[in-house]
């Protein structure tokens, strides 16, 4: 599998290196918000779909950057756009669909705060992607976010249950499980390595 | 009463300690994880992003609070990322010019700092209010706290995963390195057995304090 | 009382000190950044080029870096450009490295595949005189630390050994490789074209020669068709 190939592109963001498990970016949220397992997927839909759309923002405006040689700017410009794409996102859902909107609503300010969204933007700039490829990349790591809040919410419902350790109950336990996930997720690395 | 109002409370230790130990911003508020897991494989990588941090902290801090009356309320939080971005892209190009290896260790994860809920944090919450000087010791010592809590985590990752420390061999050739610890489920280990230690102190601490009153009770 | 009012009712009126403020902030911050791009670019370029030039003289042995120089170029199907310091504006994939008399000692070219876990990119030194790669430094590897990493595989005395003399021939046709490049398990290593891996880090190994194999394939018989120009500095 070539290193360019949008199948490897997709597999890379939503397992391989996955955000969170392999980059820690978003771990706010997913520490936060994850003690659920309906507002996990909620919170994970809203990333996607913030994620989508500010990557396609970023490259139209790395592409004016580059076009005028003010790559100086760069990081400037892209924490405003995200910005404004997240203001954009939560008018657009309110419009379109209220029921979506009472679902999402409340997780959209705390994504502008979500260090995956830049990471996503900084990356892709980074690897050179062009169009499509950000297009795929974003989408998988928007995946992965998802599925990565998703188990830690499916554990920690489990873990309510479990009698801990009292100087363990918290955020530490939660770091541990999250560890013992992310070692799970390095069984992925390899793939496409053939 | 007016006077009062003007005059805040004075600058103590306090306004520098608590940053280092009761605020911690990783060990405590649990805030800016992500940088502070993501490069702190080695001591050198965890020294350099923790220093990074600082400078933007306390710059983007003292700019705030210089602006703080001139900033209207509705465009605080747009104003607030500029001028941390703007820190942050100095620091990008500085840390570019003076070593190329650090930059490249570190990557993406120094234009990261921007999303680092820990700056802005202080931004909205205490230099907004406070006097410049205040507001920059405050930083600083939420910066130095910083810097501690990634050493914390960069020391024991790189002397348990490769047997290292900044760089010089420990343990000799015969050491069998921990590898996992520099890779990432490393970081999440690592943090949680830091926070593990921690609340074990808080909860021995309380304990003997309970039973210092149950003495006191006793005797009294 | 009459603060509290304003404060209540504020966005109508502060819209201009709004946009004022904000103005005065974006122009700081542009000077601010602007100032210190100006002041770092030079630093920056300079030590990116003595990190490229020391990668590019260390892939090709018995290089006097003092006297000798480097010259990039660009290789592709449309033909060779040779890109100076100051006007290079196209990419540059092909580094020729000229002794103190023009002649040429070697030519270094990059290459990448997927390893592990991420992307594994080389920079390897071919000589056409012999037809084989003679040296090779990771540029970059993030795979497993302690196994396949950058500074455990250049420390891999053994494994590096392999590109002292990897035979590279192109085939009658002059159209590819004689042999593919291609990467052995441990110990079985027969042919002048094979890359004994590292057990431990196949994965990484099979990386490294399947980015010099494609690379390779692709490049020495461009090279073959230009060297008559590649041959001397002018």
């Amino acid at each position: 599998m070539q290193p360019d190939d949008l199948t490897f592109i997709f597999l890379n963001a939503f397992i391989i290196n996955n955000f969170v498990l392999a980059f820690f970016l978003g771990l706010c949220p997913f520490l936060g918000v994850s003690a659920k397992l309906d507002t996990a997927w909620n919170m994970g839909l809203a990333t996607m779909f913030v994620m989508l759309v500010s990557s396609l923002c970023a490259y139209g405006v790395n592409m004016l950057l580059v076009e005028f040689n003010l790559e100086f700017l760069r990081l400037i410009c892209y924490i405003a756009v995200i910005a404004s794409a997240v203001q954009l996102v939560e008018i657009t859902i309110k419009k379109v669909s209220p029921e979506l909107f009472r679902a999402l609503g409340i997780f959209l300010p705390l994504i502008t705060t979500n260090c995956a969204i830049l990471g996503l933007a900084l990356f892709q700039t980074f690897k050179e992607y062009d169009f499509l490829q950000c297009l795929v990349y974003s989408a998988g790591a928007g995946a992965g976010f998802t599925l990565a809040l998703m188990l830690m919410a499916g554990l920690r419902v489990k873990l309510d249950l479990a009698d801990v350790p009292s100087i363990s109950r918290g955020s530490a336990i939660s770091f541990m499980l999250a560890g013992i996930l992310s070692l799970t997720f390095m069984g992925f690395a390899g793939l496409g390595g053939h | 009463m007016a006077d009062l109002h003007h005059k805040p409370t004075p600058i103590t230790m306090d306004t520098f300690l608590r940053g280092i130990w009761k605020e911690n911003p990783v060990f405590v508020m649990l805030l800016g994880l992500c940088p502070a897991l993501a490069v702190t494989n080695t001591t050198m990588n965890a020294i350099g992003m923790g220093l990074a941090t600082l400078f933007v902290l306390v710059c983007s801090s003292a700019l705030v609070s210089l602006l703080r009356s001139v900033i209207p309320k509705q465009v605080r939080i747009a104003s607030y990322i500029v001028i941390i971005a703007t820190f942050v892209t100095i620091v990008d190009y500085a840390i570019h010019a003076i070593s190329l290896e650090l930059y490249n260790a570190l990557g993406a994860f120094i234009q990261l700092i921007v999303a680092n809920c820990v700056i802005l944090g202080r931004a909205e919450s205490y230099a907004s209010k406070n006097r410049v000087t205040k507001s920059v010791v405050n930083a600083f010592g939420i910066g130095i706290g910083f810097t501690f809590a990634l050493l914390c985590l960069g020391t024991v990752r790189e002397v348990l995963g490769s047997g290292t420390i900044l760089g010089y061999s420990l343990f000799g050739e015969s050491f069998q390195p921990w590898v996992v610890m520099v890779l990432p489920p490393g970081g999440f280990f690592v943090i949680g057995a830091w926070l593990l230690l921690f609340s074990w102190l808080k909860e021995r601490k309380q304990r003997k304090i309970l039973k210092q009153e149950e003495t006191a009770r006793a005797t009294g | 009382m009459s603060g509290d009012v304003q404060s209540q009712s504020p966005p109508m009126p502060s819209s201009l000190s709004m946009i004022r403020t904000l103005g005065l902030i974006a122009m700081i911050s542009g000077l601010l950044v602007v100032l210190v791009a100006r002041y770092t670019e030079p630093i920056i370029k300079e030590k990116e080029r003595l990190a490229l030039e020391q990668a590019v003289f260390q892939v090709i042995p018995g290089v006097v870096q003092a006297t000798a120089t480097r010259v990039s170029f660009a290789l592709s199907e449309d033909g060779l450009v040779r890109l100076d310091e100051e006007t290079g504006t196209g990419e540059a994939n092909l580094f020729a490295v000229y002794d103190d008399s023009g002649m040429l000692m070697g030519i270094a070219l990059q290459a990448a595949a997927q390893g592990y876990q991420d992307v594994v990119r080389t920079l390897y030194g071919y000589d056409p005189k012999c037809e084989c790669i003679v040296g090779l430094v990771i540029m970059k590897s993030t795979d497993t630390p302690g196994m396949g990493d950058k500074n455990t595989l250049e420390g891999n005395r053994q494994f590096m050994a392999n590109f002292d003399a990897l035979s590279v021939q192109l085939a009658e046709d002059q159209s590819r490789l004689a042999h593919a490049v291609e990467t052995v398990k441990h110990g079985t290593k027969t042919g002048i074209w094979q890359v004994d891996a590292i057990s431990g880090a196949t994965i990484t190994s099979r990386a490294i020669s399947r980015g010099l194999n494609e690379s390779a394939q692709k490049m020495l018989p461009l090279i073959a068709r230009h060297l008559h120009v590649l041959k001397v500095n002018n």
